[in-house]
């Protein structure tokens, strides 16, 4: 058990309730997705999507990264095929995601298991993965899964409308197109435990970085498939994981 | 309406993902120790992929990286890692960024 998982383990048995323990775990990822959230509404308006098509894109595809693209794709002039292969390749991990999903409610009815399935996004996966490792009672883990859920994707959507509303008043200086490689460095930060996870984060990258004129869009899956793969075959006994707020104030 | 299109596929495409180990019956008993170890390694390489994508490529094209950027990261990881909080990644972050842009180190 690393440092993070005892310090999610303790909050869980102090709070019981599973909406606090979602609100309490999710608030730093929900905050961390206010500038992203604008990011991807401002990106909206400049790429000259109406208000409704913007938040009809957000509430479907509920996954920031692949709307961004899509949205890049389509305000460049891409064809629908592009904007579409484009955001399946980036929400491709979303299959391992859904094993997640599939293990965690795995004695629900089949169309609550797809409804759940819905929303999940990297965010939610990371936590419930921590969460459900200490967690067994079915209702808590579907309680506290939709309260992650509604929060952020609450947040995230209410971000992008806010964004979409103010347009052209935002400015480029505020740095808003660094908040999602910065919200994605604290979630890998934190995903960093094992030397494997180091192995297959580097390799990914340079697979990503050094295919990029030969792979294209391809080069985001294959690059992870690649990582996975190798980081897979590393031994895993170092413990890098960082430590947790409660332990580093205490 | 091209953009209406483009979401609804894109979503259909995004729910199958998501979907796709449920409809294959891969529950609990089914996930092995292994796969769940492969399972694990995807956040890390997909976000370092995503991180390395954001500063080191223009329209898939190479580019030298930023350094406000760069030290930005770098901060944010550095913050997170000392605290544990991933919040930590912005509240750090953007005031390097802007504090390195300032001072005006591109």
């Amino acid at each position: 058990m690393t440092m993070t998982d005892i310090a999610v383990h303790r909050s869980a048995t102090a709070s019981g309730s599973p909406r606090r323990a979602a609100i309490d775990d999710t608030t730093p990822f929900a905050l961390a997705l206010i500038p992203f959230g604008l990011a991807v509404g401002g990106a909206s308006a400049a790429a000259g999507l109406s208000g409704t098509t913007a938040l009809f894109g957000a509430i479907v595809l509920l996954a920031g990264a692949a709307q961004l693209a899509a949205i890049e794709v389509l305000g460049s002039g891409g064809s629908v095929f592009s904007a579409v292969l484009v955001a399946g390749l980036v929400n491709l991990r979303f299959v391992f995601y859904g094993t997640g999903v599939a293990s965690w409610f795995d004695s629900l009815p089949l169309r609550r298991r797809l409804l759940l399935a819905f929303p999940i996004v990297d965010q939610t996966f990371m936590l419930c993965q921590q969460r459900f490792e200490h967690e067994h009672d079915l209702a808590w883990r579907q309680r506290y899964y939709v309260s992650a859920t509604v929060l952020l994707g609450g947040t995230f959507v209410g971000c992008q409308v806010i964004a979409y509303r103010l347009g052209s008043t935002l400015p480029d200086g505020l740095g808003l197109h660094l908040a999602a490689p910065l919200t994605f460095a604290g979630m890998l930060t934190t995903s960093l435990k094992r030397r494997g996870d180091v192995v297959a984060g580097t390799i990914a990258a340079s697979i990503v970085i050094a295919g990029s004129s030969l792979l294209g869009p391809l080069g985001l899956p294959l690059g992870v498939m690649a990582g996975v793969s190798v980081g897979a075959l590393t031994p895993t006994k170092q413990d890098t994981s960082p430590p947790s707020t409660e332990e580093a104030t205490s | 309406m091209t953009a209406v299109i483009a979401f609804t596929l894109a979503a259909l495409v995004t729910f199958l993902l998501r979907s796709s180990m449920t409809l294959a019956r891969v529950g609990a008993d089914s996930t092995s120790p292994n796969m769940r170890s492969l399972i694990a390694l995807v956040s890390p390489a997909v976000l370092s992929a995503m991180i390395a994508s954001a500063l080191l490529l223009d329209h898939s094209q190479v580019v030298s990286p930023r350094i406000a950027e760069t030290l930005a990261i770098g901060a944010a990881m550095l913050a997170v890692r000392r605290t544990g909080n991933v919040s930590a990644a912005l509240a750090i972050g953007m005031p390097v960024y802007w504090l390195a842009t300032a001072l005006g180190i591109a």
